[in-house]
């Protein structure tokens, strides 16, 4: 603007030329136009300069945009709307992945999904037995060499027969323990898996959708 | 039939309904896509691509004022062309076509039965306007070019430029301003009676 007119006037000049004003703003301006010359000028060249945008000639469509079907054949038809939003989804599976994240916390300290080379929790049964048995093995070696020891406070450690029978004992337990991990192979659900890949896709479902989200408020935009 | 009940069937799949509604709108749409974009084939394609979105994103219409929110979908369609177009200016910014003519033939201008002098005259103002569109900002120029140029109310072009009410306004006010300077430096476009008026320019 060529001439000296702060912005704020321009404004209300400009609100007060299409009548965009309540009563006392438009009396407040009608008196400043009174006095001041400076202001009728601006009006009167803001009006002109409206009335020739007004004329500024409008242009016939060079064609017919109506639509045809194979237009709009490729989206899904207009009254379909899936009843979530992509945003609500990508909020949802980031809650969720929070939520898996924490409970691995909880149970194992750590994300199963960074293990890659977690051990499947039927491979883990086998071998806990083994782990188990080993040193039981070492132990009865160790024993036929050396005399009945007797604890530090004196009170005899068990026989050989009681041993024997712990020893027996121990073993059935191993046996259940392997049983019952075959039949979590073979009929129940692994649960260290389900968590991992429900880990793994929650966070990518997350990511996607939110990526996704952004792109399209970002083309609406 | 009322525009109501033909977004209503258009909602509902019907074709033919929302065609109704292009016929009404078509040009309208065309103009203000044109005086965005500054371009008449970018404008016609921009104008078929919004009618596309519309169609596809009815079920988001709730109401209200059906061309504030079809103008919606057209500016925003034309603000990502003006953004491709800075990224990747491949098109001569003279103001002509592929052959070589002024953009502003006589071909679309709506009066058919004018004398050769008032449609030179028009082509002038329309020239001169076109220009001082193109030296705004795109929202400063989408604001002028809804209520001065296409005579939408205030509340309908806040709502299409999807802006509040103190926005609309202000961005109004100085594209005006900015727009008369623009002007005044046309001058010899103008047709004679604005010229005549210029002195207060």
């Amino acid at each position: 603007m060529n001439f000296s007119l702060p912005q704020p006037d321009w404004e209300l000049l400009s609100a007060y030329m299409d009548h965009q004003m309540d009563e006392r703003q438009e009396r407040a301006i009608e008196a400043r136009l009174a006095e001041e010359a400076s202001l009728q000028q601006a009006l009167a060249r803001l009006q002109r300069t409206r009335a020739l945008l007004r004329r500024a000639p409008q242009r016939r469509a060079p064609r017919s945009f109506v639509l045809h079907p194979e237009m709009v054949a490729s989206k899904r038809a207009p009254g379909f709307r899936w009843p979530f939003s992509l945003s609500t989804v990508s909020a949802v599976a980031t809650i969720l992945f929070a939520l898996v994240l924490l409970s691995d916390f909880a149970l194992y300290g750590v994300p199963l999904a960074l293990l890659r080379g977690a051990p499947a929790p039927a491979a883990e049964a086998l071998e806990e037995p083994m782990a188990l048995q080993a040193p039981a093995e070492a132990d009865a070696g160790e024993e036929a060499l050396e005399p009945p020891r007797e604890s530090p406070e004196g009170t005899p450690l068990p026989s050989e027969d009681e041993e024997l029978q712990l020893f027996a004992a121990q073993e059935e337990a191993q046996d259940l323990a392997e049983e019952a991990s075959r039949e979590m192979q073979a009929e129940g659900p692994d649960f260290q898996a389900i968590l991992r890949w429900a880990e793994i896709g929650l966070g990518a479902l997350a990511i996607v959708t939110g990526l996704e989200a952004g792109r399209r408020k970002r083309a609406r935009n | 039939m009322d525009e109501t009940k033909l977004i209503h069937m258009a909602q509902g799949g019907d074709l033919d309904a929302f065609n109704r509604i292009v016929g009404a709108y078509q040009d309208l749409a065309y103009n203000v896509a044109f005086r965005l974009l500054s371009d008449p084939a970018a404008a016609e394609d921009a104008t078929q691509d919004a009618f596309i979105s519309a169609y596809r994103n009815l079920s988001r219409f709730r109401g209200g004022s059906f061309k504030a929110w079809l103008l919606r979908i057209v500016t925003n369609g034309c603000y990502d062309e003006l953004r491709r177009q800075k990224r990747r200016p491949i098109a001569s910014l003279e103001p002509e076509d592929a052959a070589g003519d002024p953009f502003d033939s006589a071909v679309w201008m709506v009066d058919p039965g004018e004398s050769p002098e008032e449609l030179a005259q028009r082509v002038e103002l329309s020239e001169a306007i076109q220009r001082c569109l193109d030296s705004l900002d795109e929202e400063f120029r989408a604001a002028v070019v809804l209520v001065d140029v296409q005579g939408l109310d205030y509340a309908e072009a806040a709502s299409a430029l999807d802006r509040p009410l103190g926005t609309l306004k202000s961005r109004l006010a100085r594209a005006r301003g900015r727009l008369q300077d623009c002007l005044q430096g046309l001058e010899e476009l103008l047709p004679i009676e604005f010229r005549l008026e210029s002195e207060g320019f």
